[in-house]
């Protein structure tokens, strides 16, 4: 055994885990909502109109937390940032997002920027051509260098951003004036009412016959005002808490739009909002209130699900889900859903959920102020259960049937862990816990799956 | 394309399944194997094996559902093979950096009987990961199944270097003790 059987033996992971970990997170953060102006805003915006480009692969794609616009926090300030960035032409370029395919986004190559930054400068002391980093830019094909810069790394291009504040208007006019929605919008998707954290649990795209309300909503949007994410509401970026939300795409030709819009009155521009910022614009709610009317009355459209087989479900939906959710229990006290994950297979042609099909639900419960305490419950087919107990470890698994089920049928470990898992002819319940419950706390809730 | 897509052409024994894959996962599997390489031209051979490892497994093969997971796997398999040829001083910078770290939380020793300790190392290092915190969790595998840096990780997760470096070194002494505790001894 050597350092090189370590590396295969982290090989053996489990693929759904690596399909996970994959999928690019955002974090939001108090730290983060610093009052910053819309002008950034629209400048991050502005690096979603990368034409003919793909994204990265999963894994690759580097989404980084979004800059404070307020030009004065440098990365060293402050130990929760971490600001990619540069200087050019006196401007202050912050990273956006990274694409696959660079040959067809990098143009010209324009200067060599250095990473001579001194520890504690702000961005408007960094000197020309000095940033976090140090590589060649280029221009972006199609885009003045003035907009936005990319660096190169291997296959990739990481757009850059030019958040001067006197480059950009400032007000309602993002969607008009920067994105021309009104003439590039090709169809509406509409992503259910949840959070970009939290990816999805319904997809459809509109009806045509949608479009006029949905073109009224943009109008609605167009007339707001762009607030700060720190305007006395709560944030709502990735979070399943606050009033009703709608996660939209709008298909702009060659590029897409995405939008989260409250009930209440607020809509998040998310290529505004990368990493933990919310910049969020404030509309007239009354006026939009058709479009919701639409989309609660299920004039929807036809499905669009992908093919991607896991989908999050809303915490609200899920002690409805026909196939498993009866069996979670109430959110005990002092504990919020982290989020709850449906494994499901869909129909190739429909993009429909395939009712049989549905493999297991996973929900992570989190402790209320200490992040590093949560649980989790697994709840799936009994088969499944099966197979995985014919793998290596089923002689170590704590499994029972769940009237044989109490707390010395917990399984623990010095490092933290609890895990039970109890069964019935139909279902397996697991409950995986981490510095967070007691296995006679486990197993009263086991009992309480399964009375449910 | 989607992964699905993807499949499909390679269940449809239609070799545009390769050029698909590589448009789609070429760079992120060349970057895997040149951490463990530290050798372009290697890593993309690392990348033509792996490839056509996967047209050998799944043309005619239903869609597995995971075809990253098996591309990976893959690409890591012949880049790690590929070292075990080499001298040890010829590896890369960047693995070097993970074994270390990685051995902090899995001290070992020379054993003749290294492939079943290895599989019983992965069951166990898989129980672990299955049971972290999904934030953990996804750094965890992002570091060292990925083989990304510090600074990527966070960068893709919104997060801070210092934060990351953190987390990896609370994780990997939680993986000392739950080794320890699942009497996984050298």
């Amino acid at each position: 055994m050597n350092e090189l059987d370590i590396m295969e033996a982290v090989g053996a992971l489990d693929p759904e885990l690596i399909k996970s970990a994959a999928a690019p997170k955002k974090r939001r953060s108090g730290r983060w909502l610093i009052a910053a102006s819309a002008t950034a805003a629209l400048a991050l915006g502005l690096a979603a109109i990368v034409r003919g480009t793909k994204k990265a692969p999963e894994g690759g794609n580097v989404e980084a937390a979004a800059p404070t616009a307020s030009a004065t926090v440098s990365p060293q300030e402050e130990d929760e940032c971490y600001i990619a960035y540069f200087k050019y032409k006196g401007s202050i370029y912050i990273y956006n997002e990274s694409y696959y395919g660079a040959d067809e986004i990098a143009g010209e190559r324009l200067a060599r920027i250095t990473n001579k930054v001194d520890p504690g400068t702000t961005f408007d002391e960094a000197p020309e051509l000095s940033g976090s980093f140090a590589c060649d830019i280029y221009a972006v094909k199609s885009f003045d260098p003035e907009i936005m810069i990319c660096a190169v790394d291997g296959g990739f291009a990481s757009v850059y951003v030019n958040v001067d504040k006197s480059r950009f208007r400032i007000g309602a006019d993002i969607l008009e004036g920067a994105f021309r929605v009104s003439e590039y919008l090709t169809s509406l998707i509409y992503e259910g009412s949840d959070s970009l954290d939290h990816g999805y649990s319904e997809r459809y795209l509109l009806d045509p016959d949608c479009m006029p309300a949905a073109r009224e909503l943009i109008h609605v949007l167009d007339e707001g005002e762009w607030v700060g994410p720190t305007e006395g509401k709560a944030p709502v970026f990735g979070s399943y808490e606050g009033p009703e939300r709608y996660a939209l795409t709008l298909s702009l030709g060659f590029y897409e739009l995405r939008l989260t819009v409250l009930v209440d009155g607020r809509a998040i521009v998310h290529p505004l909002g990368g990493g933990w910022m919310e910049y969020y614009l404030s509309f007239d709610a009354e006026k939009a209130e058709p479009f919701f009317e639409l989309l609660r009355s299920g004039g929807h459209g036809s499905p669009a699900l992908p093919s991607d087989q896991l989908v999050f479900l809303r915490p609200e939906a899920l002690n409805t889900e026909p196939h498993f959710g009866a069996y979670f229990p109430e959110t005990p006290e002092g504990f919020a859903i982290e989020y709850a994950i449906l494994l499901y297979e869909t129909d190739e042609t429909t993009a429909a959920i395939i009712p049989d099909r549905v493999k297991r639900i996973t929900v992570e419960y989190r402790m209320k102020g200490d992040p590093n305490r949560s649980f989790k419950i697994t709840v799936r087919g009994a088969e499944e259960l099966k197979d995985e107990l014919l793998g290596v470890d089923a002689d170590k698994r704590c499994d029972a049937p769940i009237g044989a089920l109490d707390e010395n049928t917990v399984k623990s470990s010095s490092a933290g862990f609890y895990e039970v898992t109890g069964y019935d002819e139909t279902v397996a319940v697991t409950i995986n816990a981490y510095s967070s419950l007691t296995p006679s706390e486990m197993a009263a809730l086991m009992h309480e799956c399964f009375g449910r | 394309m989607d992964d699905r897509g993807i499949e499909l052409l390679f269940s449809a024994e239609n070799e545009q399944a390769l050029s698909e894959t590589e448009a789609k996962y070429g760079a992120l599997l060349t970057r895997i194997a040149l951490r463990i390489t530290g050798d372009l031209s290697a890593a993309e051979e690392c990348l033509n094996d792996a490839l056509l490892r996967a047209w050998e497994l799944l043309r005619g093969k239903a869609p597995t559902g995971y075809l990253l997971p098996l591309l990976g796997k893959l690409v890591r398999g012949y880049a790690i093979d590929r070292c075990r040829a080499q001298n040890a001083k010829k590896r890369s910078a960047a693995l070097v950096e993970l074994t270390q770290e990685l051995s902090e939380a899995i001290p070992w020793k020379g054993s003749v009987e290294r492939e079943a300790e290895a599989n019983e190392l992965g069951a166990l290092i898989n129980d672990f990961v299955s049971k972290l915190p999904r934030e953990k969790q996804t750094v965890f595998i992002r570091r060292y199944w990925y083989c990304e840096t510090v600074s990527e990780i966070a960068e893709a997760l919104g997060s801070s270097q210092s934060r990351v470096r953190s987390q990896l070194f609370r994780t990997r002494k939680e993986l000392m003790r739950f080794l320890e505790e699942k009497g996984y001894k050298v």
